[in-house]
């Protein structure tokens, strides 16, 4: 950083060199504004006039313009009746708050078109104005904004800063979004308008105005030139097409007298009369062609024309079949698209492993192409994956179950062991089941509740020393008696039954 | 005020054409007079800010520049080429300088306006009369009393002397 802190301790002047460089400088200064005075001279010349009154009039027509559109908007909407009072409504705004007309028409006309109502259309425009010179945007902006949030397109209206969400601007309707407007920036228009920036603008609005009244009375003069009324302008112009075109024609032939003039001046009497010829016969058909052969010579080249255009149409048109065609095909692989994401989704919300999940999410993530997301789940997967191979490759490395039936067989041996012991064993003496009856031989301890089966072929051999008891039955009939007799305690059932009969007294 | 040398830009400019030998030798003989009390400036530089909250600090974001006593005493210099004229068709040929903004600051702070919460507790001893007053290089000028002043003046008249001399070519 440069600073003045310093001591000097020698120097030198130097000023003549300064005080040179300001002659220079204040010999170019008074050269500049001799420049500049010419030029301002030149301002005034008839070329400039000629250019100020040409743009003058072109405002006008401008505004003039602007002004029937308005009023046919007016008509057409059936509102006729307010086109005065709107013309000096706009007056009035142009001149209160230094707006030109050119701008509040627009504005105006979009605002009318959207509300089809001239009391509102007023009121929001003025709103519109206070938006405008809050936010910098030109009037014919914010207006086409209003118009749309009018109708419920509210986004637009965000940019200016109301603070309100795009949410909210949904949800309010526009009678409560135009309050807000209006409270946060309500007359700023006015005071715009009092700043010098303001006082500019309406200085600006006057001379444009002025302009337009001078090109207004610009066209008037011509008019009246050509006899004045309806068709006067349309009289001076075509005076001034002829005026032109005569003009033109002089120039030509004194340009072709002057080269046959230098033809003849040369001696060539052939150029001479070629020239003169060539300016007799300008603008004949000089290609001998009758006029029914020309006629059908226009006929079969329109004839042409038709046809090529009609095979245009038709290549156009089959093109457009092929687009539509193809949207269709687009639009169905779409449709295609949005069930396999449905039932990715569907699957998603099932009681699934974590693997399938992850499987089921890239291929969610590779349909909508989210790649991002996409990758990072392949790699997962492929972690997931990796981690299942390893669980098979340590299942396949584990050893062989053991059998648990295994310490069985030593068991049944053993049982098997035991039993061939009790078979073989010496039989013990029978000391009571069978004494009462007569019954002898081997009594067999058997466990409690189990059941021998002979399956060896071990006979049994019951002696039976009843007396009387001769057959299988008698046996039979003793052991039941022998029952009946310890357990009788008068049971109807045994006692029928040993009379023979089965049933109970009747 | 500084002394008027007239022609020193001529002489200059002819020791570096015709005798660059002695134009070094010149430029070296005054960097030699002006080291010392450029040497004595910068030891009237406080060796920390003699503010707490004038100091360097990192999350400093402010655009008065802070004192950093590094930067403030390597601002101290001094220049023996000349400068390009001022608006009043002035060059300075030789001069001391503090570049530093906060070298400036601590240089001038106080000499318009000497009370407030700020100069009166930057220390130092304001030294000089009207602009040539200061804590730093100004204090040290003001203490040499011109010896320097005299020193380089009769450097470059000796530079011109030994120049005509060798050459005959200055006048």
């Amino acid at each position: 950083m440069a600073t003045n802190v310093k001591v000097d301790i020698a120097a030198e002047f130097v000023g003549r060199k300064a005080f040179n460089d300001a002659v220079k400088s204040t010999i170019g200064l008074n050269s500049q504004v001799k420049t500049l005075a010419k030029s301002y001279v030149g301002l005034f010349t008839v070329q400039r006039l000629g250019r100020a009154g040409f743009n003058a009039a072109k405002a006008f027509a401008a505004d003039d313009k602007a002004a029937r559109v308005l009023t046919q908007s007016l008509d057409n909407l059936g509102l006729a009746f307010a086109d005065p009072s709107v013309k000096n409504f706009i007056a009035d705004l142009e001149k209160q708050f230094g707006v030109l007309d050119d701008q509040l028409r627009p504005a105006f006309q979009r605002l009318l078109t959207t509300t089809g109502d001239v009391a509102k259309s007023q009121q929001l425009l003025r709103t519109a104005l206070d938006l405008s010179a809050a936010s910098g945007a030109d009037v014919v902006s914010v207006a086409g904004d209003l118009s749309k949030a009018y109708v419920g397109q509210t986004r637009s209206l965000a940019k200016y800063g109301i603070g309100l969400t795009q949410a909210e601007l949904k949800a309010m309707e526009f009678e409560e979004v135009q309050t807000r407007i209006n409270d946060l920036f309500g007359g700023q228009a006015q005071i715009s308008v009092d700043t010098y920036a303001g006082s500019l603008q309406r200085l600006s609005v006057a001379a444009n105005n002025a302009k337009e009244i001078i090109g207004g009375g610009l066209l008037d003069a011509l008019a009246a030139l050509g006899g004045g009324g309806e068709g006067g302008l349309t009289n001076t112009l075509n005076l001034i097409e002829k005026t032109s075109t005569a003009l033109a024609t002089f120039v030509r032939r004194f340009g072709v007298g002057v080269g046959q003039l230098a033809a003849l001046a040369r001696g060539d009497l052939k150029a001479f009369r070629a020239i003169g010829e060539a300016e007799m016969n300008r603008g004949r058909d000089m290609s001998g062609i009758t006029p029914a052969i020309r006629a059908e010579l226009t006929k079969a080249a329109a004839e042409k024309a038709a046809a090529k255009n009609r095979t245009a149409l038709l290549k156009t048109t089959k093109e457009q079949t092929k687009a539509i065609k193809e949207q269709t095909a687009l639009t169905k692989a779409g449709t295609l698209f949005d069930i396999q994401q449905t039932q990715i989704i569907a699957a998603l919300k099932g009681d699934i492993s974590a693997e399938e999940r992850k499987r089921l999410e890239l291929q969610l993530a590779i349909l909508t192409g989210n790649t991002s997301e996409a990758s990072k789940l392949a790699g997962e997967l492929a972690k997931s994956q990796g981690l299942s191979q390893q669980l098979a490759a340590y299942l396949a490395s584990l050893p062989d179950a053991k059998n648990p039936f295994t310490a069985w067989k030593s068991y049944l041996d053993m049982i098997e062991a035991q039993v061939r012991r009790i078979s073989t064993a010496s039989p013990a003496p029978v000391t009571s089941m069978a004494s009462g009856y007569g019954v002898t031989g081997t009594q067999y301890s058997l466990p409690n509740g189990s059941t021998q089966t002979s399956a060896a072929g071990v006979e049994f051999t019951v002696n039976v020393n009843a007396g009387s008891i001769i057959a299988q039955e008698g046996l039979q009939d003793v052991l039941r008696d022998t029952l009946l007799d310890a357990s009788l305690s008068a049971k109807f059932a045994a006692i029928y039954r040993q009379g023979g009969s089965f049933g109970l007294p009747q | 005020m500084p002394t008027e040398v007239k022609g020193a830009d001529k002489l200059r400019k002819a020791l570096k054409q015709y005798e660059p030998d002695l134009a070094k030798a010149t430029t070296k003989e005054l960097g030699n007079l002006l080291k010392p009390i450029a040497a004595k400036a910068r030891g009237y530089m406080p060796a920390e800010s003699p503010l707490s909250g004038w100091a360097e600090r990192a999350d400093g974001k402010g655009k008065f520049p802070t004192y950093n006593p590094t930067i403030a005493k390597r601002g101290i210099t001094y220049k023996t080429s000349p400068s390009r004229p001022n608006y009043r068709g002035w060059r300075s040929l030789v001069s001391l300088l503090n570049k530093s903004a906060a070298g400036a600051i601590y240089e001038t702070a106080g000499r318009k306006n000497p009370g407030g919460n700020f100069s009166p507790r930057l220390g130092g001893d304001p030294k000089g009369q009207g602009k040539m007053q200061g804590r730093g290089i100004f204090r040290a000028w003001n203490e040499d009393q011109g010896k320097t002043q005299g020193a380089v003046i009769k450097a470059l008249e000796g530079a011109a002397a030994k120049f005509n001399a060798k050459t005959g070519r200055y006048n």
